[in-house]
């Protein structure tokens, strides 16, 4: 049955879906040697994600997760002012962001509230954040 | 220098809009798509969604050229 992984006119296979579906959706494609880009979270748990990695590497196909916010123009900017000694030595940092929530869910992100899905406002929107703050430098390209 | 081809890009989760009962963020559609619909190093060849049907749905919805973008659906049908 033709499908996605094994159509020869495909070389990147991009998931940008539910976090518990992400290595369902890709795995064939993996082990017909395609190039993949998964969003973050990329999987529902650990071992799932693992799993995912472990093949990626197997298979040494290219890969992309889809944590862009290192590359936002505030955290490059923020890096080079820490790296430049702008502000001098820097012993610690406090951050404070925002994530839309609170006591209602909308109906179309049910599976939020759903631990085992494991893609919520926690997993995505904390995740982001961490890499915003601990990867935002000057990227030498 | 030949100009080399561009990266075809298999597109898993873009849903056309729909009435009733969306579920999602529908991210494809915000971050993917309006930089993949212009790239001049990328292009989409395939859609994936839950089913073949939906994926030619998406194809239309958003101005695809059948003849250009295949319609997957997944093994399991979901």
């Amino acid at each position: 049955m033709p499908d996605i992984a094994n159509d020869p006119n495909v070389d990147l296979v991009v998931s940008s879906i539910r976090v518990d579906r992400h290595g369902g959706s890709l795995i064939p494609s993996i082990k017909a040697n395609k190039d993949v880009y998964v969003e973050w979270p990329i999987e529902a748990n650990y071992n799932k994600a693992k799993e995912v990695t472990d093949l990626v590497k197997k298979h040494n196909v290219r890969s992309v997760v889809g944590l862009q916010g290192g590359y936002a123009p505030v955290a490059t900017k923020v890096r080079s002012i820490i790296d430049n000694g702008d502000i001098g030595q820097v012993e610690s940092s406090t951050f404070i962001g925002k994530s839309r929530g609170g006591g209602i869910v909308s109906q179309h992100v049910d599976y939020f509230v759903d631990r085992k899905v494991g893609g919520n406002l926690f997993t995505i929107g904390f995740g982001h954040a961490m890499e915003f703050v601990m990867k935002g430098e000057s990227f030498r390209l | 220098m030949a100009a080399s081809r561009k990266i075809r890009v298999g597109l898993i989760g873009l849903n056309a809009p729909y009435a009733g009962a969306p579920t999602g963020t529908n991210w494809a559609a915000q971050a993917h798509l309006p930089y993949l619909r212009t790239s001049s190093k990328y292009e989409i060849v395939a859609l994936q969604n839950s089913s073949a049907e939906r994926a030619a749905k998406a194809i239309q919805a958003y101005g695809f050229d059948p003849q250009k973008v295949k319609a997957y659906g997944t093994p399991e049908g979901r």
